[in-house]
Order: structure tokens, then sequence, then C-alpha cells
């Protein structure tokens, strides 16, 4: 005879059998990936001791405000600005030819070296800045800048100019 | 047929950007161009809906002329240059265009999956700057529906969504509002979406290409910067607008934020558990988190469609009601035990019961929600492990008369085809069926076929319900008499002389025999057994007779009859009679009930089959089980499962073991089916929830969910389709086949199944019908419409060879004609229909737990015609008590046309003790299958409140008003003045059909 019931008993854990079960549960995870989990606390331990966990935990607890902070600030003109600088000259950066940069960068470190070690050529007046022209490398140097200047001065030109309504643009919907 | 979708033509010869290529004829150009172009931009065509022609962002040069690709159908000889500066020129206006109606805010949005049709195109199109800024619209987000949210903002006015819902799901809701200075989709006339007459089918948010339509549940949850406090996430969509040189960068972010998703979102491929349709589509999942289910284009039976229950229904599996450990029953309380305490303990108790009673002591109940796997191990454990035959499932309660009726006349229990063969009828008969809340998507099919391409549809219903309402002719019969009025039918077209004389020589037996029994059913007789005027069986044989491709569907309304399998019947002889069988576009469709009804009965949870449909009164059939089982199997007949209740009240069946069914419920005749219960020995229920039927149970199973487990449905198509598994079992339940085993392991079976996969490979090799199914074939979203030979070919349309009869022929079958039980007397004089609603499941064990579709229908409720509510002085609200021979509810009533007279209809979907159709029904059944005569019972209805509150809540479609339009009417848009042509020809694909 097995008339309807509905009541169950409720399978009653106490705490400290819930806390036993997750206690044990989490035993496992650590036995089962021993290596991973010492590696892990030595870096716990590291982050500690440098204030690092101290300064994360911060951040964390705040992080909705902080972020609104600095998204805010960072839409700011002024800074939005610098942000967008950033990436202008990232995209610079990535359109340029990478044997230019590779001689740029080290005709600089070559300069640098050259300072340290006092080598660097005094130039006494005009004439001697005339004569330094006959160098091969400065002659060379120069070429590049001035077409460096040829670039600035067209960019410029050109940005002046679709201002003036050159290049046109016009309303749309929908 | 419209032809810019996607069926097959024959090849032409065109080129493109002066190369020569085979392009398809009337197929669009643009399919072509992406054949070697996969990233040229198309945004509104989408390969389900056609050409919509709004977004102009897929324009090429053809023979010289600036046109849409997507609206242009292939000619022999065309040249397309997609290159050319006036084409690169026209199509980057349009995608300028389309950005001024959206902020492009990829990396916070939750849209930003890989998947975004618009991020797509821009990034494919290297748009670098926004040519007209972004402009918001004066319209709010629309929050109101509980599973999706509107953008207006965001909207780019494609009419994807309008056209999804008006011609693809076609429920009229949504459209364009192009008068407007800035044109929106609107629900309705312009009413929120949840007071709107939306279906809440999720068509306008799967094909939205943008975020403008999105799932609540992704929102703040798919990414992982969006769900961030509204100050902070509209500083940061400022902060990128402020710093961004270009889309170029932006894009790269997001790309970069697509691809971290992927680590945490899952998409796992599964088979809708709600209805036989065998809807199948990608799930989404965060750890335990539903975020959404997205169909997909080569799910074969729906393709990108689903309704609320398979789109929005989920939720239940995470419910903190589900089952997670083991119960038994002691005394008055049901106590939690281990799986070791729970099997032991039923193993031991059924060896006991079998030993001193003997195995048909003990009977199985499998279940048509399971997989085929869950189920082919349940009749195994029946008659391998206890012995007996006595195994059942509920397929008994809806479509075993339908499956008698086509054995005995065509000679394979399943739909002849597929749902494609719907859509491509001339002419649809739907008798006692409600596909539009039943059979939600199949429905969608019909409708369209109906709306676009002029398919003509006959209804044969007591409701009007949705289908009735677009029907070309509707026919209201007395309840019960389909079966007089379909042969009065089929013998006027005989006397006309319509029937196909060719195709019954050839294919079919038993002519003169049916043609004689035919005599009486002349149309004066049949009006007046079933009401039915003359004229409009003249005009349903007319149509037949005019179609070259006819389909019947049928379903409960013909099924649960005391005449069932005899209707069932009459509807496959007037096929037979017509020759449409056996070609594409015709055919006999029982539209199946459950996501694996056909499935549960293919493997053989039936008193007389072995899987396949293999007689277990066959020695030979019994010898080949005994070998490949390695056991002597039982001689005796089995029990189904309306005899098994009978012999439990008669004291000679002491035990049963039941999975996942709501037996105490939606068997007829409740009480007396709980009386029973409360008489077993030993009762085992094996569930996900604790359902009604739990309460009787002496040990409680907790199993898993679809989602949970893996394994394989068969829709109603004959379709076979895998599910794989999304989330990992909860607590400490386990799948169904699982349990099984561990229980007849118990039992001394040693059975050592790994996976499903195992169980179906074993069950399709000892078949002739499912030979060549194998897991293996399986994989992702392929699937087998059975028969299916050795070598993996399936049938995806039954007869086109014959009939599987020794001599290749069919047979008229003589039905035997009984009169209704249980009509209307002075006692009890309303007759009570009874059957689903769209938004809930059965008895609503699942989808009461769905927090959305509880808001939009808290409850059951019974519809009452206007002059029945006159003449009883109730309105809407009022509280009645419906009195059966049999039992009493109470509900609330709804005052209704979709019903007439004296007749009420009730859904059966409730859990409520109180509210429950079956407490009503009585155990009246089909003389040859005992399915329960559920559809022909009379009641008294008693007021006991004359008027309340209106069980039928805002947010339930059935209040909104649909606007039947043609689609996007994207001419309106061209007409604005603000609209510069890019094309050079202004012609529509409307105009052009």
């Amino acid at each position: 005879m097995a008339r309807a019931i509905r009541s169950i008993v409720e399978n009653k854990q106490t705490p400290e059998e819930r806390r036993a079960s997750a206690m044990a549960d989490v035993e496992t995870a650590i036995a089962d990936n021993a290596e991973a989990a010492v590696e892990f606390m030595k870096m716990i331990r590291l982050l500690q001791q440098r204030g690092a966990l101290n300064i994360v935990n911060a951040f964390l607890q705040k992080s909705d405000d902080i972020m609104k902070i600095i998204v805010d600030q960072a839409g700011k003109p002024e800074y939005a600005g610098g942000l967008k600088n950033g990436i202008a000259l990232t995209q610079m950066l990535s359109s340029m030819d990478t044997r230019v940069l590779h001689h740029l960068v080290g005709s600089l470190s070559q300069t640098s070296k050259a300072i340290e070690e006092g080598k660097v050529q005094k130039v006494g007046g005009i004439f001697d800045l005339l004569r330094t022209l006959r160098d091969p490398d400065i002659s060379a140097g120069l070429g590049v800048m001035l077409g460096l200047v040829k670039g600035i001065g067209h960019s410029i030109r050109e940005a002046s100019s679709s201002q003036d309504g050159t290049a046109a643009e016009s309303k749309k919907a929908p | 047929m419209n032809k810019l979708t996607s069926e097959s033509g024959s090849k032409l010869d065109i080129r493109i950007n002066g190369e020569a290529v085979q392009a398809e004829r009337d197929k669009p150009v643009l399919l072509a161009v992406l054949k070697s172009d996969h990233e040229f931009p198309h945004i509104c065509y989408h390969p389900a809906l056609g050409p919509i022609e709004t977004c102009d962002t897929c324009i090429a040069e053809v023979d010289g002329k600036l046109v849409r690709t997507c609206a242009l159908p292939v000619k022999d000889g065309m040249e397309v240059n997609t290159k050319s500066v006036r084409a690169r020129f026209a199509r980057r206006e349009a995608m300028d265009r389309i950005l001024h109606n959206h902020e492009l805010y990829c990396t916070v949005c939750d849209n930003n999956n890989a998947n975004c049709v618009v991020h797509n195109t821009a990034l494919f199109m290297n748009i670098e700057h926004q040519k007209y800024p972004f402009h918001p619209k004066p319209y709010k987000q629309d929050n109101s529906h509980p599973f999706y949210r509107y953008d207006p903002d965001q909207c780019i006015l494609c009419g994807r969504c309008v056209e999804a819902c008006q011609n693809l799901q076609v429920s009229e809701v949504l459209s364009i509002d192009w008068d407007r200075e800035r044109p929106r989709v609107i629900w309705d006339n312009d009413v929120p979406i949840n007071e709107s007459s939306c279906v809440s089918c999720g068509h306008c948010v799967t094909v939205c290409p943008c975020n403008a339509l999105m799932e609540n549940a992704m929102l703040g949850e798919a990414g992982f910067l969006t769900d961030l406090d509204p100050g902070l996430w509209e500083s940061m969509v400022h902060l990128t607008k402020e710093v961004e040189p270009g889309y170029g960068p932006i894009f790269t972010v997001s790309e970069v934020e697509a691809k971290m998703r992927d680590a945490r979102i899952k998409r796992t491929k599964t088979v809708c558990t709600y209805c036989g349709v065998g809807c199948s589509f990608d799930i989404w999942t965060k750890g335990r988190k539903i975020l959404r289910v997205e169909p997909q284009l080569e799910a074969p039976a729906n393709q990108i469609s689903t309704c609320v229950k398979g789109k929005f229904g989920w939720d239940f599996v995470n419910s903190p009601e589900r089952l997670t450990h083991p119960l038994i029953r002691r005394g008055a309380q049901f106590y939690p035990a281990t799986w070791d305490e729970a099997l032991d303990y039923t193993a031991k108790r059924l060896a006991e019961i079998r030993d001193k009673h003997g195995p048909d002591s003990i009977a199985c109940i499998s279940s048509s929600k399971c997989t085929n796997e869950d189920n082919y191990l349940m009749q195994k454990f029946a008659r391998a492990v206890i012995g007996t035959n006595n195994i059942d499932n509920c397929s008994r309660y809806c479509q075993t008369p339908a499956t008698e009726g086509l054995k005995r006349t065509l000679g394979l229990g399943g739909d002849t085809g597929s749902i494609t063969d719907l859509g491509m009828a001339d002419l649809v008969m739907i008798v006692g069926a409600n596909p539009a809340e039943s059979h939600p998507v199949l429905s969608t099919r019909i409708r369209r076929a109906h709306k676009k391409h002029g398919q003509k549809l006959i209804v044969a219903d007591l409701r009007m319900n949705d289908m009735a309402k677009r029907a070309d002719l509707f026919l209201h019969p007395t309840p019960g008499t389909d079966m007089i009025w379909l042969s009065a039918v089929t013998k006027y077209i005989l006397d006309k002389g319509w029937h196909d004389q060719a195709f019954i020589e050839r294919h079919v037996n038993e002519f003169d025999k049916y043609k004689a029994w035919l005599a009486p059913y002349t149309l004066e007789y049949a009006e007046e057994k079933t009401g039915v005027p003359k004229e409009q069986m003249v005009q349903a044989a007319e149509m037949i007779h005019n179609a070259k491709r006819f389909c019947i569907a049928w379903a409960m309304g013909v099924t649960q009859h005391i005449t069932g399998s005899e209707t069932s019947t009459a509807i496959c002889d007037l096929l037979l009679m017509t020759g449409q069988v056996g070609r594409p576009g015709t055919g006999a469709y029982p539209l199946r009930g459950h996501n694996n009804v056909q499935g549960a009965g293919d493997f053989g949870c039936a008193p007389v089959y072995m899987p396949g449909y293999e007689r277990v009164d066959d020695p030979k059939i019994r010898e080949k089980y005994e070998r490949a089982w390695g056991v002597p199997l039982p001689t005796n007949r089995g029990l189904d499962n309306h005899q098994m209740v009978e012999k439990i009240h008669e004291g000679t069946l002491r035990a049963m073991y039941l999975k996942g069914e709501e037996m105490a419920l939606v068997d007829s005749n409740s009480n007396h089916v709980q009386s029973a219960f409360d008489k077993l020995e030993l009762f085992v229920v094996q569930d996900i929830f604790f359902s009604k039927t739990c309460q009787f149970a002496d040990v409680i199973l907790p199993a898993c969910p679809s989602l949970e487990k893996e394994g394989t449905f068969t829709n109603t198509e004959r379709r076979i389709q895998r599910l794989y598994q999304v989330f990992e079992p909860l607590g400490e339940t386990k799948p169904d086949w699982k349990i099984i085993m561990e229980l007849a392991n118990r039992l001394g079976a040693d059975w050592n199944y790994q996976h499903p996969g195992e169980i179906l490979d074993e069950a399709t090799a000892l078949t002739d019908l499912f030979v060549g199914i194998r897991y293996d074939r399986l994989q992702g979203y392929n699937s087998l419409q059975w028969p299916v030979a050795e070598d993996g070919k399936d049938t995806p349309l039954l007869y086109e060879d014959g009939f599987p009869f020794p001599d290749g022929k069919a047979r008229f079958h003589i039905p035997e004609w009984v009169d209704p039980v249980l009509a209307p007397n002075e006692e009890y004089d309303l007759h009570l229909n009874n059957g689903r609603m769209l938004e809930h499941f059965h008895e609503g064990n699942l989808t009461y737990r769905v927090e959305g579709i509880k808001q939009k229908v808290p409850t059951t409720y019974v519809e009452v015609s206007p002059e029945l509510a006159k003449q009883r002085g109730i309105s809407t609200g009022a509280l009645v008590r419906l009195v059966s021979p049999y039992g009493k509810v109470k509900i609330h009533a709804v005052v209704t046309d979709r019903v007439q007279g004296n007749e009420l209809y009730l859904p059966m979907n409730t859990p409520d003790d109180e509210e429950a159709v079956n407490y009503l029904t009585s155990s009246y059944h089909d003389a040859v299958t005992h399915t329960p005569a559920y559809k022909e019972i009379s009641v008294r209805m008693e007021v006991l409140e004359p008027d309340g509150e209106s069980p039928i809540v805002r947010g339930n479609f059935r209040l909104g008003n649909p606007r039947s339009i043609p689609g996007v009417m994207v001419e309106n848009k061209w007409a604005r003045s603000d609209y510069e042509p890019l094309t050079d020809t202004q012609e529509t694909v409307a105009s052009r059909e």
C-alpha cells in the first residue's frame, strides 16, 4: 500500500559535514595538481612579500569606481589626445619600413656610444660645418632629414586644404 | 516555390570579374559571387529568408547595370563585375548609411561573438571611418519581454526580423514603420513587445545581424566587459569613440575579445525535448548558465526555426526543485538514500516479487522523453532481466492508433515523408490537430507555404485555432465523427471518378471490397451524422481533386477517440484512393506529440514489439534476441499501460518500474490510475522532479534531463538525431541508461555499456529497419531517416518503390464505425475537448519551472463559447467547477469564440490537482490499441463565481493584435524623400514573382 505522500525528509547535512565535504574536494584538487599548487603558493608568497597582494586586493575591491575614474579621465580631450597620439605613434611605427627603423635605431646607439667615449667631432664655425658636409656619413644623414621635413610639410598642407572644404562631406539619412 | 531561397537547379555559364564560372539557374547572383569571394558584403540577405533588399550592401554591376545581387536570378551568359569603381562606391555608401544607424562599440557588446554580421561586414570592407555620424533614434530600448529586448539605437533597419516574423514563422507581429522620420521596428500597432501578439518563437532574435535584438540571457553575460554599471559602460563607449583614429584598432581589440569568449562560452549541439518536430540547435552555456539557443541552417528538421519552448524553455534544468539524490519511502515520509541503498533495495524487492509471483507480476513503463538508448535498455531490462513483456510507453496515450492505421494500409508506422513535403504540397488537410501550438515549427512550414506560395489548407477541428483561422476551408464536425465525413469525401471522389485508377491498379489491394463498404457513406448520411454541410464535403473533395500534391496531417483530435485507429485508417484509405503517397509533397503525417514518441515505439517499448517493430510472438525473432542477449525470453503476451492499471486493480500486477512519465496525471481517469498506484507492492519512479507520480513511489531515482546526457532521439519524420552532453549531471543524478544498467546488474545482468553509442549500435544491428543506423553516422547535425540500409542509405520519403508487404502493394483496409461514448446528455450537457497550449509542455513539470514562461502563462483555464457564457451568465475570469462521472476540477474560465456552442476546451498543461483535465476523463479506449478516449467526455459546469480576474494575463500573445503584411515592404523605404537609389533600376522581388 503506497498512499500519495509529499513529505521529504531533507538530507540534513550539518554545517560541519558540509565543511568537511568541501574540504575533501579541495584536498583532492590539490593532491591531483600538487606541483602546480606548490608553484602557485610560491608565487603568492612573493606577491605578498612585495606588497603586491595588498594593492591588487584594494584595486579589486574598488574596481568599478577606479575604472570609472580612469575611463572618465582618459575620455577628457587632453588625455584622449595623448591616447590618440599613442595609437598614432603605434600606427606610424607599424607602417615604417623595418630596415629603415633598424638603421635609425642603430645610428642612435652608435652616436650615444661615441658620446660616451668622447669621440664626438667638434665643429668650430660655419666653414668647419661646411667642411663636414664632405663626410659621406653626414651627407647621407642630412638627406634623410630633409626628406622627413618635406614629408611633414606635405602632410600639413594637405590637412589644411581639406579643412577649406576641398574634401566634401554630406549628410545622409537613414 | 520561392526560387531565390535554396533549392537546387541546373547550372548556367556566367562570368564574374572576367572569370567563367558555373552558377545555378534562378538562384541569386549573390550566391554565385559568394562561392569565389566569401567575404563579399551582404547584410539583409539570409539563406532561410531570401532577398529582402533593404541594405544595398551586395550591389554589383551586372551587364553594365548596378543591381542588388541578392535579388537578381542568374541568367545564361551574365557578366558580373563586383570590382568596378561604381559598384565599390555603391556598396561603401550603403555600408556608411547602415553605420549611421548603429554605434560600433563591439568590445563592450554582448553580440561580439565572431558571428555579428554588421561587425564582420565592416571589417571585411575595411571601413575605417563613419561617414555619416551615428545619431541616436528618439526611442527607448524595449525591455518589456522576459526573453529578449529590442534596442532601436542599434537597429540598422534591415528587416530580417520582420521577414522572419511575417513570412517564416508567420505570426505576423513585426513590421517596420517607414513613415516616421526615424523608422523603427514595431510590434503589432506599436505596443511594448510583451503586450503584443509575439509568440516568443525567437526567429527575430536569431536572424538579427547585430545586437538590436538580443536574448536577455546574453546581456551582461557573454562579454568580458559588458557587465558594467550603465555609467561606466557609457564612459567606455565614449572613450572608444574619443580615441579611435579609425575602426581598424577597435576591430582588432574586439576580435581578440571575441576569441577570449570562446574559452568560457561552450556551444553544444542538442535536440529539443519538447514535441515531435525534432528541432536541433546549438546551446550556448557559461558554467551552468544558459546564454542562448542558436539554431543552425544545417539543422535538418527546423533550420533556423524554434518555438518559445525550444528557444527559451530550458531553465528548468537548473531548478532548485530538481531531485538530486535517491529517496526511499519509510512510513509517511521519503528519506534520502545513497545510490547503493536505493538500488540494492529496489533489486531485492523486485527479485522477491518475481520469485514469489512470477515475472509477469512486474511491469515497466518507459518514456517518450528519454533517448532511444534509454528506451532500448528499458525494454531489454523488462524482457531479459525481469522476464516479462509487460513494457509500454506513453505513445499509447497519443499516437498508437495512427501507427495502427498506417501499418494496416501502407505498412510502416511513421510519417510517410518529411516536414519539407508538407511545405511542398499544393494542399494540406489538418484533421484534429493544432500544430500551431503543439508542433509549432512544423506549422510554420505550412503557414509559409500558404502565405507565400499559394498552398491550400483544409482544417477539420472543433476549435477555431490559428490554422483553422487561416484555412481556405474549415470543417466543424460533431465530436468523434471524423471517420464518417472522411469516408464520405472518399466515396464522393470515387463516384466522380476522381480517384487514381492507375495507382490503385498498380499499388493497392482490396479495392473492390473497400468500394462496396463505402456505399452507405453518402454525403446525406455524413451530413446527418457529422453536422458537416454537404457543400463543404464537396468543396473538400474538389480541392483534393485539384491538388497534384496532397498531404494529410492528424493528431490527437483523431487518435484519442474510441475509433482512433479506424479514423486513422480512413485517412490512409483516402490517400490511397487519390494516389497521394510515395511522391514528394504527398502523404500521411501523424504528428508525434513528444520528442521521442517515435523512438520509444521504434526501440521496442511495447508489449508486442521488439525493436524495429519485429513481433515478439514470432519464434524466429525471439530466437534472434535470445542468441544476442544470451537469455531465454518470455513467451507470454505482455500488458500495455492501460491493461497494467486494470491488472493492478485486479491484484495480479504487484510492482512497477516507471521512468520519465507523469502517469498519475496524464493517463486518463486519474482517480482510477492513482488508486491503482495505491495498491502496488513496489513502485519505483525515475524522474527529474518530484512529480505527482512520485508521491505514490516507494523508491525515487533521480535522473538527468537531456542536457546532461548523450544519446539519440527520433522525431516525427522518423529522423534519428544525436544530442551531446551540455552539463555534468546535477548533484548525484545519473542518465537513465546508467541507472537501468546498474539496477539490471544487481539482478544478475552483467551489462557493461560505457557510452550510449554502444547501446545504439547493439540495438540497430539486431533489426532490419535500422540496420544502417550507427552512432558514428550521426555526428554533429547529421541525421538518418529510417528505414536505413546497411550502407547507411536512409529514406526521407517512404514507398517510392512500393509498399512493405509480401507483394509490394498497399491495401485498403475497412475501418469499423462505433458511435462515440459519453456524448452529452441531460446530466453532463457539455462536451469537453482538451489538448495543449503553445507555451507549456504536457503536464508542465518542466515549463512551469521556466520563470519567463510562467510569467506569461501562469495557469491553465477552460475556454467557454460566448453563447454558453451568456446563457450561464459568466464572463472571463469566472470560477467554475467541471464535473464528469469520474471526477471534478475547479478552474477559471475564458470566454472566447475559439470554441462554439456547448463545447469546452481545457488545456491539459497543469501540474495542479485542482485543474488537471484527466480527473474528468474516462477509461474508455480505442478497441485495438487501448489508447484512452480522452476526447470523448462530457461534463456539467457549476458556476462558483460568475466573474473575476482573467487567467490570461498581460504578456499572453492571445491578447495581442497581429498585423498581416507582405513583409518588410522595402518599396516604402525607397519611396522616402531622403532615399537616394544606389542601383540603376528599382525593381523588387515581389514585382518579378
